[in-house]
């Protein structure tokens, strides 16, 4: 008994993780959460897959893709044409659905994936700021090819598309996508990117393949961009090739800086809340995007390195990038970890 | 056995010959300095050495494998190791990781078990660790592993990085000016270290170095280059009467005969 519940404390993951999702659930089940909280709640987790994805690049490695909303919408669209065009889910059993709809996720993620080689393995051999270019073409590029392509619906965005993703497939996907970016982060293939982004020419005379490190971690966070466009475009049944633009990748950008670069947890806490942000504000009316702005710039002056620093949640339990691990409840407390320990180092 | 073998290499940029015609050959365990004046190629050297840069003439071999072509990470994998006059260590990750990211290419687990923890994942994490702070260990710096490395003093910065490039357990190391900026006793502390790499390890070490004191106590074979050119070579006591060399560091003596 004693054991199972220091085994639990050491792995308070397998209850919190349950526990959130059941708490949503059932609230929304309850009639306390309408169908537009759950929305919000739904694009908040898509958005924490898009960050993550994005921090595997910007954070880990230290190159920058400044187009990531490019890969979200050949996730999107390619998944759609496949549960919506190839499948027609939409009349189908649930159980076939489920299948469909997992299928088309998993296509969605390989094709962003293709993209994200083809893009990433010229530029990525280079040193230097290519891959933010060639990045924030492909965005604009995709996102013109869609818009004169008629069986994708071209300008007219393309709809009609079966409501496959609920808040369970959303929040499954989330703590995947999280899983996968702690799981590669303390790893050789998380170390070897952060040592590209500490200093190349040393990676390189230390024997790490750095073009074969870079591009590893590039497909990787294109596939979870892809999959984030897979859920994206079965939350909100349309798709218009506008939505991908560059302002697109901005929000993602802004995400990842707010909560916290480089961290996990600062990619969680960062989509999450301003994604939410704007939604809570709506009240104020025109007032709420001044606000949404005034606090990024308090982020920026206030707190350089992010909401997070490069702090993470304990339950991520990772041993690599001289993160201290953190609980909710040190989060207010240890506001000036990042500028201490960068004094006298972190015992 | 050869560790180190360079065969008549030359390069070129643009109209300047950086480095004309130098050879070298090392073998296991040997300790071997090249000193010059500044400016004189000592680190175009090192860098044509470790695949920095390609010789436009001759050839460099790493453990008897010819290097033409190859990429830096590739003489590493070939068993050569480097440290760096400015130090290059991964600044953000902590003392114990960069030993670790040395050992990347050491690391034999698959990129599917990486994502899922299976298979050998466990296994091989425990041995690099282990490994890691056996060489920390070693070194003293077992205490510091969880510093920023960019947060040690500049001393241990130095040892940190000879370490990390022990950890990727190669047969030569090149050591570039390993001592600059240091006092005398931490000189001292430097001389120790090299001996106990090479005496301990069995590592064959090549440095460049400024400082003469510790280049003729540990040195068994000197090369010194000026202007690109191998002026002299042998052991301390022949490169130390040798007139080129002392021309080269002091100038010529001019007779002035105009009176």
């Amino acid at each position: 008994m004693v054991k199972t519940m220091k085994w639990l404390k050491r792995n308070s993951e397998v209850i919190i993780i349950p526990f959130i999702y059941i708490l949503i659930a059932g609230l929304q089940r309850a009639g306390i959460l309408n169908n537009y909280i759950i929305q919000v709640i739904m694009l908040g987790g898509i958005n924490i897959i898009m960050t993550e994805s994005l921090n595997l690049v910007n954070g880990l490695t230290g190159q920058n893709s400044i187009g990531h909303a490019g890969f979200m919408a050949v996730g999107a669209y390619v998944s759609a044409l496949f549960s919506k065009v190839i499948f027609n889910a939409g009349g189908l059993p649930p159980t076939s659905q489920t299948l469909v709809f997992l299928l088309a996720t998993l296509m969605g993620g390989i094709a962003a994936a293709i993209f994200g080689y083809l893009i990433g393995t010229p530029t990525l051999r280079l040193k230097g700021d290519y891959l933010a270019i060639v990045t924030l073409g492909f965005g604009e590029v995709i996102r013109s090819i869609i818009r004169i392509t008629p069986p994708v619906g071209a300008a007219r965005g393309m709809t009609g598309i079966p409501k496959l993703a609920n808040l369970f497939w959303v929040y499954l996907f989330v703590i995947l996508a999280i899983y996968v970016c702690r799981n590669f982060m303390d790893s050789s293939y998380g170390r070897a990117c952060m040592a590209i982004r500490d200093n190349e020419i040393a990676a390189d005379t230390m024997g790490i393949n750095t073009a074969k490190y870079k591009i590893i971690a590039f497909v990787t966070s294109a596939f979870l961009a892809g999959v984030a466009g897979s859920m994206y475009a079965h939350t909100l049944r349309y798709l218009h090739p506008d939505v991908f633009g560059y302002t697109k990748s901005t929000d993602f950008l802004v995400y990842l800086y707010a909560g916290g670069v480089g961290s996990i947890s600062g990619s969680i806490l960062g989509a999450f809340t301003l994604t939410a942000l704007p939604e809570v504000l709506r009240f104020m009316k025109e007032w709420r995007l001044v606000i949404y702005g005034g606090l990024l710039v308090v982020i920026i002056l206030f707190r350089p390195v992010g909401m997070f620093g490069g702090n993470e949640f304990s339950f991520l339990k990772l041993k690599t990038g001289g993160i201290k691990s953190v609980g909710f409840s040190d989060l207010f407390k240890r506001k000036r970890h990042q500028e201490l320990s960068n004094k006298e180092g972190i015992q | 056995m050869s560790v180190l073998k360079a065969d008549h290499i030359s390069i070129q940029f643009g109209g300047l010959r950086a480095v004309n015609n130098f050879s070298l050959e090392m073998n296991e365990k040997e300790l071997f300095a090249i000193i010059g004046p500044n400016g004189a190629g000592k680190t175009t050297v090192f860098n044509m050495l470790t695949g920095l840069y390609q010789p436009t003439e001759g050839a460099v071999y790493v453990n008897e494998k010819l290097m033409t072509n190859c990429k830096p990470y590739q003489f590493t994998e070939a068993g050569l190791a480097r440290t760096f006059q400015n130090i290059r260590l991964f600044g953000q990750a902590t003392v114990l990781d960069n030993v670790k990211m040395a050992q990347t290419f050491r690391t034999n687990y698959s990129y599917y078990n990486m994502l899922t923890r299976t298979g050998n994942y466990y296994e091989e994490e425990k041995r690099i660790t282990q490994r890691s702070m056996e060489l920390l260990e070693m070194f003293d710096l077992q205490d510091k592993r969880n510093y920023f490395a960019s947060n040690l003093p500049y001393g241990e910065q130095r040892k940190l990085e000879i370490v990390r490039a022990l950890a990727t357990d190669p047969k030569v190391i090149l050591l570039d000016e390993p001592a600059a900026g240091m006092n005398p006793n931490e000189i001292d502390d430097v001389i120790t270290l090299i001996r106990r790499v090479r005496e301990e390890l069995g590592k064959a070490i090549l440095i460049i170095e400024h400082h003469m004191k510790m280049v003729m106590s540990i040195a068994e074979y000197i090369k010194v280059l000026d202007f690109g050119e191998t002026i002299s070579e042998g052991v301390p006591e022949v490169v130390q009467n040798d007139p080129k060399v002392i021309e080269a560091y002091l100038g010529v003596h001019v007779n002035d005969s105009r009176g």
